[in-house]
């Protein structure tokens, strides 16, 4: 009942949350020189074209007008279509959805017990040699751009090692799991920044929850230092990580632009970019509102996860 | 990299549509390549191949590659040309028939009678006849084909099939360059009645077979009317981005990269395993610095020419455009039917200086940004080049996603960096130059416009392209643009691929060969 409460209040955010990205997004779309008749300009064109296009299209009318259409459209699930290409938006959004989803999902395979691991060795050890090299590592890995890392994978196990495809080339009629080398580079790329930027964080709430008296007290009354952590030092570290991991999921659902332009993978990011530089506002409010949806869902969850881990925020949430 | 890559892709529409091509129709490469080959020829000296993948540019929210009415560069575009035939081409620089066999106008060149070519079937086994071309202009010359203004003077309503293979097309006003600003644009014939182009029907030298992703599958049409294609299956690969492009074609994922960077062609200028081919001017951007006439300064012709006095057109291409390119008289067209052979523009440091101190003028401001790599440098070339004449130049910097969205803000600013896709000159004028075109960012004056739309009418076309080498020439010496220079289109191919035709800047592989 009362994780039934939680969620209704968290759903009843989510939608107002989603509400207000859906007109900020159409707003910026505005604000935006130029518009969708202009961004798939004819060079043949004349100045009465571009008007007519932009009357075909309905952009003579005030934005609130056209907002409005497309909100009520968009509650009976109808996202409208691409000025630009003339395909449905759904349409549009389903393959880079799907090719994102394989990307992230093989990717937080990778990265989430990755990071664990490596926030766990060097919490535990901190100041030790492992902790002092796997530290230095993470800050190197995080500051480095990802075009750069991606750059230099493509260089050293494309061109200079031949081991792995250049670009994400899935095989004709099928996926890139029918070819799964394809994914080998990408994964790296996005990997070697979570697994640093999340380790580091999972190792500070080791820290914290090292020094908790809980855990203090478990290690005095003799328990084994495997029991320890699993039974009382990582519970009371999760919380702090499930966000991280939260952040880190939803992140890689928007933010995988520069890896997906350097493999040409084709997913979410490159669909975001592309409609923003095609002023095609349907398109635009499509993958902005699929990318909010993702990101507060994984937030709920993260919640969940928390709440089922922690007998305090169980209470206080009756 | 990616940044400018949207904005091209509007005016490669251009390209597309057309009409650029080919002074050496393989591009003349470094030493590679086969010789030039026309529909039907022999491929040069290589081996058939089996199978050859392109990678070309693409976008996620791109068109489905094959559907004419949203045909838009890269991967599309060259689906498009491989799939369907046209009535004309510009083809190793004239203007050729394709589909249609002649096209004739009436004494005053307001209906024009098409003939279509024997003999060609489409890929279901149809033969084309006048309804199919019918039913494809005027599926092509309205909404919501994305090139419907290319058929903006043709009265599509009362156009009509008279017989079998003839087509009457009534015009709205008399236009005698109605092939080559018309047809030679875009005119890609399908059957009557196909609307729906998921499975797109042509006569061209390939079939589609399918799509997975962003890679498309053509397989050759062994009946093509101009000759069997020597490549069995193409495999058009969309990537979005120059540099993977490139390193796809290093991998060995693709073996010829359609359109790589300045940067990337001087890297790679020493590998054993690709080569760089370069367009020439024929298949270039021509780009400019533009003045508005009708704006200060810019309205006293001495500022005019003072400005193309100064510029050191061989500098800005060496420096800017790392020497892949050549330099520009002000005048697009250059190395393509009609141009006007016009002198070469040298530098007149002193004259420009005197013409400037008489206009008054010491400061003047250029609106620019990088909307081709390269532009931004050629801009603050510029700076150094007239402040050599006394003059001191503020760049006035814009995104390149912005730079052609606001309409108004176009036509309102002086001096503008700007680029046209080089196409014939005639063609040129009459898109660019005229009064209600958006990109017209030069201003020419009232009685330009007068003798551009006369000269368009002509139906003579001795005394038409007369007319368009007197605008060109008025255009070099009074017009408002400087364009300084041809930045060539750049491709890279695996070593041995030869046979590569470029016809209206896209590139056709049915006469390509391998190694021997």
């Amino acid at each position: 009942m009362t994780a039934l409460k939680f969620l209704a209040r968290r759903v009843a955010a989510t939608a107002a949350t989603l509400f207000a990205v859906a007109v900020v997004l159409f707003a910026a779309s505005e604000v935006l020189p130029g518009d969708a008749a202009t961004a798939s300009l004819d060079p043949d064109a004349t100045l009465e074209d571009v008007a007519r296009e932009r009357a075909a299209l309905g952009l003579d009318r005030p934005w609130p007008v056209r907002f409005a259409e497309w909100a009520f459209a968009a509650l009976r699930l109808d996202l409208g279509t691409s000025a630009v290409s003339r395909q449905p938006v759904v349409e549009i959004v389903a393959e880079p959805l799907g090719a994102t989803a394989l990307l992230v999902g093989v990717t937080a395979a990778v990265t989430v017990p990755l990071a664990m691991a490596v926030g766990l060795i060097s919490g535990l050890r901190r100041g030790g040699r492992a902790d002092r090299a796997l530290s230095a590592f993470s800050v190197v890995a995080v500051s480095i751009p990802q075009f750069v890392t991606a750059g230099l994978l493509v260089l050293v196990f494309a061109d200079l090692v031949p081991v792995l495809p250049a670009i994400s080339l899935p095989p004709l009629g099928g996926t890139p799991l029918d070819r799964p080398e394809v994914l080998v580079l990408p994964v790296a790329a996005l990997t070697l920044f979570g697994a640093s930027w999340a380790g580091r964080i999972v190792r500070a709430a080791v820290i914290d929850a090292d020094g908790m008296p809980h855990v203090e007290a478990a290690r005095l009354a003799g328990l084994p230092e495997r029991v320890v952590v699993f039974r009382h030092l990582l519970p009371a570290a999760l919380p702090p990580c499930a966000h991280t991991f939260a952040w880190l999921l939803s992140g890689l659902f928007g933010g995988t632009a520069v890896v997906e332009i350097v493999f040409n993978y084709p997913g979410l990011s490159q669909t975001l970019v592309a409609a923003v530089r095609k002023h095609d506002t349907a398109v635009l409010e499509g993958v902005g509102l699929l990318l909010a949806a993702i990101i507060l869902v994984s937030f709920v969850l993260a919640d969940l996860l928390v709440m089922a881990v922690d007998p305090r925020l169980r209470a206080a949430a009756r | 990299m990616a940044q400018e890559f949207d904005r091209r892709s509007v005016f490669r529409l251009g390209l597309l549509a057309g009409v650029t091509a080919v002074g050496a129709p393989v591009l003349s490469s470094c030493g590679g390549g086969g010789t030039s080959t026309g529909a039907g020829q022999s491929g040069g000296a290589g081996k058939p191949l089996a199978t050859l993948k392109v990678g070309a540019p693409h976008q996620v929210t791109d068109s489905e590659p094959g559907n004419p009415l949203t045909s838009s560069i890269g991967a599309t575009l060259l689906v498009l040309r491989h799939v369907y035939d046209s009535l004309m081409v510009l083809d190793n620089g004239e203007y050729r028939y394709q589909l249609a066999e002649s096209v004739e106008p009436n004494a005053d060149a307001t209906a024009w009678t098409i003939r279509l070519r024997e003999g060609v079937t489409f890929h279901d086994g149809k033969p084309l006849k006048a309804a199919d071309v019918v039913h494809s202009l005027r599926t092509v010359g309205s909404k919501p084909s994305n090139r419907a203004s290319v058929y903006g003077v043709v009265d599509l309503a009362n156009m009509s099939a008279v017989d079998d293979r003839t087509v009457k097309v009534p015009l709205l006003v008399p236009r005698g360059d109605f092939k080559e600003s018309v047809l030679v644009v875009f005119s890609p014939v399908f059957p009557d009645g196909l609307a729906q182009f998921a499975k797109p029907i042509g006569s061209g030298p390939y079939k589609m077979v399918g799509r997975n992703g962003t890679t498309t599958t053509l397989v050759a049409n062994e009946q093509y009317w101009g000759g069997k294609p020597t490549v069995g299956e193409l495999q058009v690969v969309g990537i979005l981005d120059a540099a993977a492009r490139l390193s796809a074609l290093k991998a060995g994922q693709v073996d010829y990269a359609i359109s790589v960077s300045a940067t990337g062609a001087k890297t790679e200028a020493g590998s054993a395993d690709i080569e760089i081919r370069r367009g020439g001017a024929a298949n270039s951007n021509a780009l400019s610095f533009a003045m508005n006439q009708q704006l200060a300064p810019f309205d006293n012709p001495k500022v005019r020419k003072a400005v193309r006095l100064a510029v050191d057109r061989q500098a800005l291409v060496d420096n800017a455009l790392l020497g892949l390119g050549s330099p520009a008289d002000d005048v697009v067209g250059k190395t393509l039917p009609g141009y006007a052979d016009l002198p070469a523009r040298g530098r007149d440091l002193d004259q420009a200086r005197r013409l400037f101190a008489e206009a008054g003028v010491t400061k003047l401001t250029l609106r620019t940004g990088e909307i081709v790599p390269g532009m931004l440098n050629a801009s603050k070339l510029l700076a150094q080049q007239l402040a050599e004449a006394g003059v001191e130049l503020t760049l006035q910097e814009s995104a390149p996603d912005a730079y052609y969205a606001d309409l108004t803000t176009l036509t309102k600013h002086p001096f503008q960096a700007f680029y046209y896709v080089n196409r014939p000159a005639s063609v040129h004028l009459a898109a660019v130059t005229n009064a209600k075109a958006p990109f017209n960012v030069t201003g020419p004056p009232a009685g330009y416009q007068t003798r551009l739309a006369a000269a368009q009418a002509m139906a003579d076309d001795k005394a038409r392209e007369q007319a368009f080498r007197a605008l060109q020439k008025e255009f070099y010496d009074e017009g408002g643009d400087v364009v300084w220079g041809f930045q060539e289109q750049l491709d890279a191919a695996r070593k041995g691929i030869g046979g590569v035709r470029v016809v209206q800047s896209v590139q056709l592989f049915d006469q390509a060969t391998g190694p021997a």
